[in-house]
């Protein structure tokens, strides 16, 4: 393999405090370009709150978080400028978060949704930016006759999908993704599901994704990282871990599982 | 010819956390040797550890100590401790697997599920397509079914959905978990032809055959899983 290719996200003993709580402890990975690691572990397990940290949303305790900009070369995340942050939040990164309420203003319509992360850095031609917004209704499958309705009028599954089309229309490397699929009703998960696969193979996104869905997990990630109060128990290849758990409580995640 | 896969003192075991840590030996002390061009059956009685085996080989079991050498691009990866970055690129590019049963995904069709190794290898979609359909037309599934998610299938046609999707990239490494299982005579005979030119084209096959006939048409060499088992 070629060992010439940097990781593009480096996360180092990350710690956060909430008071005397522990949200997440000691926490370490590299992810690579292309990668997609799925952080799994039951609700509280400190999966968000590590999401939140590296993703420059909230402040560590301990640890540092490096990224490999194109526009700003090798960067310390939490010790950057905040407009550098800001900047790389509306350009090479992405949010999704879990309720699409959270990243999409419901009061204007779905086309201007798109529209303002591309004007946000800098797009101001109207009809180009009705035209991308267009083609990325399109991508994720939402009625291009929907351009101009606000996204409150949509579906919880179309606003989910409103909310990706927003993130990757500035084409980001690298997009944090907590529960994308949560509280959609199944038929809507696999279609949304099938979308993110595609979307993410084909435009080679690396992606870090929190989810307690080990089915979404195995669909999605190259590899895992199984968290339970706050520090992780264990790592590797998405369907070893899933497979042929060796921790305790990755064991018994696994066979918590219903089958149909 | 060149020794393609090479274990040297492989030991697996389950530890059963929940089940109070009860242990399960799969098999202890295991070394083997498979060639390029050469196919290796593994034998032994239901729970000697063949399945286990091929898991291991694949890297998606993780083995308590011992080496998996796979020879991967001119360079020798060692699966038993191989990165799982590098373990993708080794599945991607030299080993290939199909297991007993088809993994479906929900709204990919049959034709997609057979071309997706291909399709992820060399990024040319009509030609993975392609090959798709010959394989799935070899082995007799009926084309209207190309177009839909194989989740419907009966048991054999999902199997045949599976070997073709293991087949489709001539991968240098070929790990078969019972591809015949659940198959009639003419698509048995399939396989068989699908094994002997992958062995001809120098594919070096590790497989796991209940079938005595399909075994003995295609393997050159016997592994017998029993003694490492009471070694464990």
């Amino acid at each position: 393999m070629a060992e010439s290719v940097k990781p593009l996200f480096s996360v180092q003993g990350l710690t956060k405090y909430y008071g005397d709580m522990i949200g997440c402890r000691d926490v370490s990975f590299d992810l690579w370009p292309g990668e997609v690691m799925g952080i799994v572990g039951e609700s509280g397990s400190g999966k968000s709150t590590l999401l939140n940290c590296i993703s420059a949303q909230l402040e560590p305790s301990e640890g540092t978080v490096s990224y490999e900009s194109g526009q700003f070369g090798n960067i310390d995340v939490h010790r950057s400028e905040e407009p550098i942050r800001r900047k790389l939040r509306r350009t090479e990164w992405g949010i999704v978060h879990q309720n699409p309420r959270d990243g999409l203003r419901l009061g204007v319509s779905a086309g201007a949704n798109i529209g303002e992360r591309l004007m946000s850095i800098g797009a101001r031609h109207y009809g180009n930016i009705r035209r991308n917004a267009l083609e990325w209704l399109g991508e994720v499958e939402i009625d291009a006759s929907r351009i101009d309705h606000l996204p409150k009028t949509f579906s919880g599954g179309m606003q989910q999908r409103l909310q990706i089309a927003c993130n990757l229309v500035t084409e980001p490397r690298l997009v944090f993704m907590d529960e994308p699929t949560g509280g959609l009703d199944v038929s809507v998960q696999a279609r949304l599901l099938d979308l993110l696969r595609n979307l993410v193979s084909r435009l080679g996104l690396s992606v870090i994704i929190v989810t307690h869905d080990l089915a979404v997990a195995r669909l999605l990630a190259h590899r895992l990282m199984v968290m339970r109060r706050g520090e992780v128990v264990e790592t590797g290849l998405t369907d070893q871990v899933l497979d042929d758990p060796q921790h305790e409580y990755t064991q018994l995640l696994v066979s918590s599982i219903l089958q149909v | 010819m060149t020794v393609m896969i090479s274990v040297k003192n492989l030991d697996k075991q389950f530890i059963l956390h929940t089940q109070g840590g009860t242990q399960i030996p799969v098999f202890s002390g295991l070394d083997m040797k498979v060639r390029s061009g050469e196919c290796v059956a593994l034998a032994g009685a239901s729970g000697a550890g063949k399945s286990s085996l091929i898991c291991s080989l694949y890297g998606n079991y993780k083995p308590q100590s011992g080496n998996i050498l796979v020879r991967h691009e001119d360079e020798t990866v060692d699966m038993a401790t191989a990165l799982p970055r590098e373990i993708l690129d080794i599945r991607k590019h030299t080993m290939g697997y199909v297991s007993q049963f088809l993994r479906v995904v929900p709204r990919v069709s049959a034709l997609d599920v057979v071309a997706e190794p291909l399709f992820n290898l060399t990024g040319d979609a009509a030609k993975a397509r392609d090959k798709a359909a010959f394989l799935l037309k070899r082995l007799n599934i009926p084309g209207k079914l190309w177009d839909l998610p194989p989740a419907t299938f009966s048991g054999g046609e999902q199997q045949r959905v599976n070997i073709a999707r293991g087949f489709i990239v001539d991968y240098p490494i070929l790990l078969l978990d019972e591809p015949t299982a659940s198959l009639d005579a003419d698509n048995r005979t399939v396989v068989v032809d699908l094994i002997r030119e992958a062995k001809k084209r120098g594919a070096a096959v590790v497989g796991i055959f209940h079938d005595l006939e399909v075994r003995d048409k295609v393997a050159d060499q016997l592994f017998d899983m029993g003694r490492f088992k009471e070694a464990a």
